[in-house]
């Protein structure tokens, strides 16, 4: 800590260490290493979009050319593949690819959270050669000019999950804001004369955050549904465990009705602290994403429903075998946000969004 | 003469560490008494129990992270350790081990990643920033490839597993009970073993400590492999509290634990504070964001108020300590006259 305080060398020396491992954890991975261990039931057996791609969609997504004629390679670039989101969709849309497409070669890499990486990344994947980009932005502007080299260069790119600041050939996602509405529909559906509601934000300022509350918040326009304390648990099971247990002491038997979560895992704590405090009977938990822990939660009767917020592995793939093959493409393709509660979560049982 | 040198040393030590010990805790008690006035509904027993559960998981990294950090080091990679910690029992309890070993095993893990750590920085000089860093990074990226990113969910766990996270032993919080033994046992290692003198007098100066015969390395790597213990025991603990071990847990604990740490009055530059501060430390981090909570204080605002509270508390705490430097100056010309004081190890002693 001496030499850290003192010496100038030394901070060269840790900002050189600090770049070196960010370097060495930045290595992409391709195709071969990543098909192992992951469920390869996501993939399903069938070249098709998901579910959760509805009937526009599906034609938007309609592939022409035969799939062994495709020949070229795809670059996969993801803001992040530390949280469940990226490193789902990392995995698979290999896995997606190998299976379907023999012919298509599939880069992948992994931003790290942090946007001059993964515009790096990119450029590397540039000089590769790569035929079709598929990024999903660490920040929209911050790798807007990555994107437009790559388009400069002749690539494809495919904005999957999350837009990015510049024109590409195609986005693909689902809409966080829908996601609020559908959620905020279902509570003011489920009582119809109105209900005191607690919020367990996601992380202050990161945009699904704010779409998701402002969708909610859209849907409880004009119904008696109010939401009566917000808070942030960052996404995680943990802090929303903990940020419950103080909702639950600061409101006390009958005050809280329901709680919207900007995601599952925070639903998972909120649950959770429901149930230890004893007050399952009166509360009821609505969240979003639809991770497949969470369907088992709603088939339980101990969820009261979640929106899916699908990933968009096999789109992507389907969108980039068009591009490879010359077909034209609309420039964005949106897929359906979906409320899966007691009623109709076993058609989506094996099939959840994420 | 010289039996009355040392028998003042003695006193004047032991009232500046009582003082020094005592401060984080004069804190602690002034803003639990501000909102008392403020907040009753704080001292509702279900909320009092709901801090104490509260301000485990970051209480037991903070006391190991305290072994560390008074060597003049840090631990980096405690979150990292935690999460690893945690998806190997899930990993284990789902290969059907029974959980009492699966528990040892990623206890095992945790002490294994700071043996690691402290081999780094003993005996490869690398910076403890910088070691524990790397492992931070390498650390979290084992976790995501063995979990595929996702967290691993187990529902069969034995009783005593269920009792550290989330049960009660006598209408008292598992984890709690857990963070008080961690807590007390360390308290007792570096008061009065000579492993913990050995502790302060490499974090007082780490060549002296050489030169006064104490097994430098041996100690920052058993300081080291105790940090990754508590993370580990940390993550055991969240995992039995969450039911899943998922390998994205604690990804800010251990700026909770150092923060921890420093607000409870022990230096980041080593050599002094101990683990009783610490123990308030935690406690406050917990108070605190209950507190807010509690009175609904907006997430934004949140943020602001927990950042003026940390430096506040560590300002006073930094006072407090360049007072005790400077009262002990006068009495340095005394204890001099015996020209080389018999041991590094004793003039560290008498400087806390």
């Amino acid at each position: 800590m001496h030499d850290l305080r003192n010496n100038r060398g030394s901070r060269l020396v840790l900002a050189a260490a600090i770049g070196s491992i960010a370097l060495m954890t930045a290595g992409c991975t391709s195709t071969g290493s990543a098909g192992s261990t992951s469920e390869n039931e996501a993939v399903g057996d069938e070249l098709a979009p998901s579910i959760y791609c509805g009937e526009e969609c599906q034609a938007q997504l309609a592939l022409e050319a035969d799939p062994a004629s495709i020949d070229c390679s795809v670059g996969v670039s993801w803001s992040s593949a530390s949280f469940p989101y990226g490193a789902k969709s990392t995995q698979q849309i290999p896995e997606f690819a190998e299976a379907f497409f023999p012919g298509m070669d599939v880069t992948v890499s992994d931003g790290q959270g942090d946007s001059t990486v993964q515009s790096g990344q990119v450029d590397d994947m540039i000089a590769q050669g790569i035929d079709v980009l598929i990024i999903s932005p660490q920040d929209a502007a911050a790798l807007a000019g990555a994107v437009d080299r790559a388009t400069a260069a002749g690539i494809q790119v495919i904005a999957a999950d999350r837009a990015v600041d510049t024109e590409v050939a195609t986005y693909i996602g689902s809409d966080n804001v829908d996601a609020g509405v559908v959620s905020g529909e279902a509570i003011v559906a489920d009582f119809p004369d109105g209900a005191n509601v607690v919020e367990l934000a996601g992380s202050l300022g990161a945009s699904p955050t704010i779409d998701r509350g402002d969708g909610f918040r859209q849907a409880l326009e004009g119904s008696n549904v109010e939401i009566i304390a917000t808070q942030t648990a960052n996404y995680d099971r943990a802090q929303g465990l903990q940020v419950m247990e103080d909702f639950l002491q600061r409101f006390g038997s009958g005050e809280i009705d329901a709680v919207f979560a900007h995601n599952d895992q925070m639903s998972f704590g909120a649950i959770q602290a429901i149930k230890e405090a004893g007050r399952e009977g009166e509360i009821k938990v609505y969240g979003i994403d639809g991770e497949s822990g969470a369907l088992d939660l709603v088939q339980a009767g101990e969820y009261a429903a979640t929106v899916g917020y699908p990933l968009v592995v096999k789109e992507s793939v389907i969108a980039a075998a068009k591009l490879c093959a010359g077909e034209p493409i609309d420039e964005r393709i949106v897929l359906d946000s979906t409320l899966i509660n007691a009623d109709n979560v076993e058609e989506y049982t094996g099939r959840a969004p994420q | 003469m010289s039996t009355s040198t040392a028998g003042n040393g003695a006193l004047n030590s032991l009232s500046m560490k009582v003082r020094g010990n005592w401060l984080p805790i004069v804190i602690f008690i002034g803003i639990v008494v501000l909102v008392a006035v403020f907040v009753p509904a704080f001292f509702q027993p279900s909320n009092l129990l709901n801090v104490g559960r509260q301000s485990a998981i970051v209480g037991v990294i903070a006391i190991g992270m305290t072994f560390v950090i008074l060597t003049g080091g840090i631990d980096l990679s405690v979150g990292s350790i935690l999460a690893l910690s945690g998806v190997t029992t899930a990993m284990l309890i789902n290969n059907g081990m029974v959980v009492p070993l699966a528990m040892i095993v990623a206890l095992l893990v945790g002490v294994g990643v700071g043996i690691l750590n402290g081999l780094g920085v003993a005996v490869l000089g690398i910076q403890p920033f910088i070691m524990t860093l790397a492992t931070m990074v390498a650390i979290q990226g084992l976790s995501l490839r063995l979990t595929n990113g996702g967290p691993q969910q187990f529902s069969n766990a034995a009783e005593i597993f269920r009792v550290i996270g989330s049960g009660n032993v006598l209408g008292i919080p598992g984890p709690f009970l857990v963070f008080v033994t961690v807590a007390i046992v360390g308290i007792l290692v570096l008061r009065y073993l000579s492993f913990g003198r050995y502790i302060y007098a490499i974090g007082g100066s780490l060549e002296a400590a050489r030169l006064a015969g104490v097994r430098t390395k041996r100690t920052l790597v058993m300081a080291y492999a105790i940090s990754g213990l508590c993370a580990g025991l940390a993550g055991v603990m969240t995992a039995s509290r969450l039911g899943v071990g998922d390998p994205t847990a604690g990804s800010l604990a251990n700026l909770d634990a150092i923060t921890a740490v420093v607000i409870g009055g022990t230096s980041l530059m080593g050599g002094t504070g101990g683990a009783v501060g610490t123990v308030f430390g935690a406690l406050l981090l917990a108070v605190l964001s209950n507190v807010m909570n509690l009175i609904g204080i907006s997430p934004f605002d949140q943020q602001i108020v927990k950042g003026v509270v940390i430096v506040i508390a560590v300002l006073v705490a930094v006072q407090a300590t360049r007072r005790r430097l400077s009262e002990r100056k006068p009495s340095a010309p005394k204890s001099g006259a015996k020209p080389a004081s018999p041991s590094p190890v004793q003039a560290t002693r008498a400087a806390l």
